[in-house]
């Protein structure tokens, strides 16, 4: 009933005689291609578009100034200290994020029974919207009450004020950041750790390794791509995130967690610099870009050749 | 029966004398070892829970009981939080608005999203790898970025502050992910499956409705879930597309309460949070084990 | 180099499930032996309770004496081959190589002195600096090979290294692993479930069923005097005929019947198996080997004589195997073991037993239906008990 190059590849897959029409194909995949089209594609050029003209609501005028805004942007000093700020987020969030993740995955990779049932729970957080998240940690954060400062407290140390210190805020938002995106980041190190041949580590044991030394030689430069993964995950959520941050600090005290995400909202619905605010949005998609493609290539530069 | 007993006729044949020399035990072997993978599981299980077992215990406090009784166990439990929340019409409409949205995107992703994949699985046709980067590639667009570029779209469709218009961009959102790991779900279905209903003498649609699709039940779950919670949890599209309780969804709402509460009602806070979660977590629980794997499946191709 | 030794060994998972049952056995020092038996038999976890892999439930494993239950396997000394090689993918072949040197720390220049020697012995200089996934597996398992042996372990433990190969070149491999073990004289342990392994293989060979070993013996010995009714239908190709017969006194002395056939036991037979005559007017199992038949002629004597119908023939080239009908009941291993658990009978379209097949060379083959005169060397009968299944010994 084939016809063509019989291999079962899909990619190359044989075709049922008379079946499949590319007409139909056509017509089946259409309306996906649309909807992805006016509600993907087109805002992201269109946004690309309307970063080169000068709008505000004050004109109807909206005149072309090329990389105008783009440049006010870059001579704005509250860019750039949000940029540092983001810089800051990101890194943390990247660097709790791998670590716990790393750490989790090892441990769950070496039980069996009760796997699936740690496992379900470590993936609660993915079903929490960022702003319950955000909420339920300035709960959790709260300088009066919350969980850490009776702790600290209990040990003899004076509470912290979690949330009206710029560093500490910091802190419990990265914190916000890692709790909530972590489920995904550690389900693709643990898939990875158990694809591992099994009898890889144990040649590591009978090699004279000690768990730990299979675990560094062995199994970690093994998962070295779902690593970047749940770096580039990471990286991803934390560049782009808005919510966990508007509702847990609003970008305060001060300014201390005003990230680009939040500038962005700031020049666009308070000050209504669709010009600027649309720079900023094309800013962020290259930043998003240019970070994966650097995490990409540093696993190229480490991960195995 | 002796073949299999304790002794074969080698063993009392040959049994070695066994030397007694020096036995020790590994230290590593024992409770070093152990605690070694425990207390990573101890402290991911405090890690994951902890947060909402403070939002659970705040939530049934009073309100002035919070800061007078800061135990994690209320010594009053009170579900009078939980009763101001149900109260609120802001509540009541945005949970219908989540309830309408969540339920309108997850059906149209998969009307949408199942004839496409399929398509892109099964079908060879002009094109079909630029099509497929072109319904990929937008997975990589940040939300973030898509809030103004929507919003004025909105305002000149004149569709701003409308269900129907979130139901279509959450589709929009959320097909390139669905597509993704459709296509790679009914690739897995042996084609000798599709190649035997053909010669049985079913139809193309037939075989869709008894042969495909009965197989993809599990990925059909896994992208409804993913969807309905994509749609459910959304926030920053939510707060660049609606403006009145007429459409916005429950974390739009509880970003507005929460602002407009501050400090002085944690328990209704939380309530409101954990009753936005309850549902997602009802549904997960059942079928846990499909998200976990869909995620997997999806991650690592 | 290290002797090795099994004292009450016992292997179990959960709840009663046994891996290997009160396993003994010494393994002298530079001694290469090979354990062997169908899959599931306990060989393999035996052999990765030696490597530490593998807890062991009760008794006790010993490497020189020292009783090694709570070494990890680092510890041990010990070095392993594994059936899918084990290769670390994302280290060259000298790095695979040299990783044991590294964790036993090393000094680099005597790290690459024993590397590059070691890949001297199997001759992969070339291939020092590839990685695994451009290696043929061939070479693939000279360098799994390799890694053991640089860092002179006190023992080898290969875990059926050869499976992965293609047939032309596992009998190359095998024979490079026999020199290269004559040669290094290391204490080697060889799990294969391939027979023709085992034999070609083992100083000594250890055949495992259920668990249990059946027997330990050279090569040559287990072939001709196998001590249980597994043994004698696992070793051999075409394995041994194993089937129900009587023991019944003759005119020229003691005879066995087996279906409508009857054969005069070699007095020769009679030494071997001393328990025959015990049993005379008793069911025993009877074992004769496909290979001892021939072509009868007129002077073969009555005693040494059968005459069947053939039922079915498969021609081997030179040789042809020839199913004869009977009425003689098959027994296997598993059948003693269980006797309820089915019927291990293979029918002929007459519906009778086709227990016996002999392996001849004839002028021309005989054809389905027609009846044949065959000879069989008595002295080659063996001989089991119905319900053990060991030798009347």
């Amino acid at each position: 009933m084939a016809e063509g190059n019989p291999t079962p590849d899909a990619a190359t897959a044989t075709r049922i005689v008379g079946w499949q029409h590319p007409l139909i194909a056509y017509i089946s995949s259409a309306p996906a291609m649309i909807i992805v089209a006016v509600f993907l594609a087109f805002p992201v050029l269109y946004a690309a578009w309307q970063s080169l003209f000068a709008i505000t609501p004050l004109s109807r005028e909206t005149p072309f100034v090329g990389f105008g805004n783009y440049i006010a942007v870059f001579n704005d000093p509250a860019f750039w200290s949000s940029l540092g700020r983001t810089a800051i987020f990101v890194a943390g969030t990247i660097a709790l994020g791998l670590t716990l993740s790393i750490i989790f995955a090892f441990a769950l990779n070496r039980i069996v029974s009760g796997l699936r049932f740690i496992r379900g729970l470590a993936i609660l957080p993915y079903i929490v919207s960022s702003v319950a998240a955000a909420l339920m940690f300035r709960t959790l954060f709260n300088s009066d009450f919350g969980f850490p400062n009776q702790v600290l407290e209990f040990l003899g140390f004076e509470g912290i004020a979690w949330l009206s210190n710029g560093f500490y805020a910091m802190i419990v938002v990265i914190l916000a950041q890692v709790w909530t995106d972590l489920p995904l980041a550690l389900l693709f190190i643990l898939g990875g750790l158990q694809t591992i041949d099994k009898q890889l580590t144990e040649a590591a044991l009978v090699d004279g390794a000690t768990g730990l030394r299979s675990a560094i030689h062995i199994s970690l430069p093994l998962i070295v791509p779902q690593i970047t993964l749940a770096t580039v995950w990471f990286s991803f959520k934390a560049v782009t995130s808005l919510g966990t941050v508007l509702a847990l600090t609003g970008g305060g005290p001060g300014d201390s967690t005003q990230l680009l995400t939040l500038e962005m909202v700031r020049l666009g619905f308070d000050e209504y610099d669709t010009g600027t605010a649309m720079a900023l949005v094309i800013i962020i998609f290259l930043l998003n870009a240019g970070l994966t493609l650097f995490y990409l290539s540093l696993q190229r530069k480490f991960g195995m050749k | 029966m002796a073949v299999t007993q304790d002794h074969g006729p080698a063993a009392a044949a040959a049994r070695p004398a066994m030397p007694r020399t020096r036995r020790r035990r590994s230290l590593l072997g024992g409770p070093l070892r152990r605690a070694a993978i425990w207390l990573p599981l101890a402290a991911l299980v405090v890690w994951t829970l902890g947060p909402f077992l403070i939002s659970v215990s705040v939530s049934f406090k009073a309100p002035a009981q919070v800061f007078a009784d800061p135990g994690l166990i209320p010594d009053e439990p009170t579900l009078d939080a939980y009763k101001r929340v149900i109260d609120r019409p802001g509540f009541r409409s945005a949970l219908w608005n989540s309830v309408v949205i969540g339920f309108g995107s997850l059906i149209l992703t998969l009307l949408i999203g199942v004839p496409a994949a399929y398509a892109f699985a099964r079908f060879r046709f002009r094109g079909r790898h630029l099509m497929l980067l072109f319904a990929l590639l937008p997975m990589l667009v940040p939300k973030v970025g898509l809030m103004f570029p929507l919003f004025l779209v909105a305002v000149e469709l004149k569709a701003f502050d409308s269900r129907l218009f979130l139901i279509l961009v959450f589709t929009g959102m959320l097909l390139p992910l669905a597509v993704w790991l459709l296509i790679g779900f009914f690739q897995a279905i042996p084609r000798e499956l599709e190649e035997a209903a053909a010669v049985d003498g079913a139809s193309q649609l037939r075989m869709l409705f008894h042969v495909v699709l009965p197989l993809s039940i599990p990925a059909l779950l896994t992208v409804a879930v993913l969807a309905f919670r994509e749609a459910w949890n959304e926030f920053e599209l939510v707060l660049a597309l609606t403006q009145t309780s007429a459409s916005r969804t429950l974390p739009y709402e509880l970003y507005l309460m929460q602002s407009a509460t501050g400090i002085a009602d944690y328990p209704l806070q939380n309530a409101f949070a954990l009753l936005t979660i309850l549902p997602l977590i009802l549904v997960y629980l059942r079928i846990e084990r499909y998200v976990a794997e869909g995620l997997l499946s999806g991650a690592v191709k | 180099m290290g002797e090795v030794t099994f004292h009450n060994v016992m292997k179990t998972y959960g709840a009663g499930t046994v891996a290997v049952n009160n396993l003994n056995l010494k393994i002298e020092e530079g001694e290469f032996i090979v354990l062997v038996g169908p899959s599931g038999c306990g060989k393999s976890t035996s052999l990765r309770m030696v490597a530490g892999l593998e807890e062991i439930s009760s008794g006790e494993i010993a490497i020189n004496g020292e009783v090694v239950n709570d070494l990890s396997p680092r510890e041990r000394d010990i070095a392993m081959v594994f059936q899918s090689y084990a290769l670390y993918p994302h280290m060259t072949v000298e790095q695979n190589m040299g990783f044991p040197l590294r964790m036993a720390k090393l000094p680099a220049s005597e790290k690459s002195q024993r590397v590059s020697r070691a890949a001297d012995i199997l001759d992969i200089t070339n291939l020092l600096g590839r990685y695994p996934r451009e290696l043929s597996g061939g070479q693939r398992q000279r360098v799994a090979m390799g890694r053991a042996i640089v860092r002179s372990p006190r023992v080898f433990l290969m875990d059926e290294p050869l499976s992965n190969l293609d047939a032309k070149l596992r009998v190359q491999m095998r024979g490079e692993i026999a020199h290269l073990q004559r040669e290094l004289k290391t204490t080697t342990i060889y799990v294969t479930h391939d027979q023709v392994e085992a034999m070609t293989l083992g100083d000594r060979v250890a055949v495992m069923y259920d668990g249990v070993l059946q027997q330990l013996a050279a090569p040559t010995d287990l072939y001709a005097s196998p001590e249980t009714v597994f043994v004698a239908g696992f070793i051999g190709s075409p394995p041994m005929n194993l089937c129900e017969a009587r023991i019944e006194q003759g005119a020229h002395g003691l005879e066995v019947r087996f279906g409508d056939m009857s054969l005069t036991i070699d007095p020769a037979c009679l030494r071997k198996y001393p328990g025959v005559e015990q049993s005379v007017g008793k069911d025993v199992v009877l074992g004769t080997r496909p290979e001892c038949f021939f072509p009868a002629d007129a002077e073969t004597p009555e005693g040494q004589r059968i005459r069947a119908k053939v039922d079915l023939v498969e021609l081997l080239g030179a040789e042809v195997l020839v199913y004869l009908e009977s009425d003689a009941k098959t027994v296997t291993a598993k059948s003693i073991a269980n006797p309820a658990a089915g019927d291990p009978q293979i029918r002929s379209r007459n519906g009778r037993s086709t227990s016996t097949v002999a392996r001849i060379t004839p002028r021309s083959p005989p054809r389905p239906g027609e009846v044949v005169d065959l000879r069989y060397e008595t002295d080659s009968l063996h001989f089991f008990d119905l319900r053990t299944g060991h030798a009347l010994r």
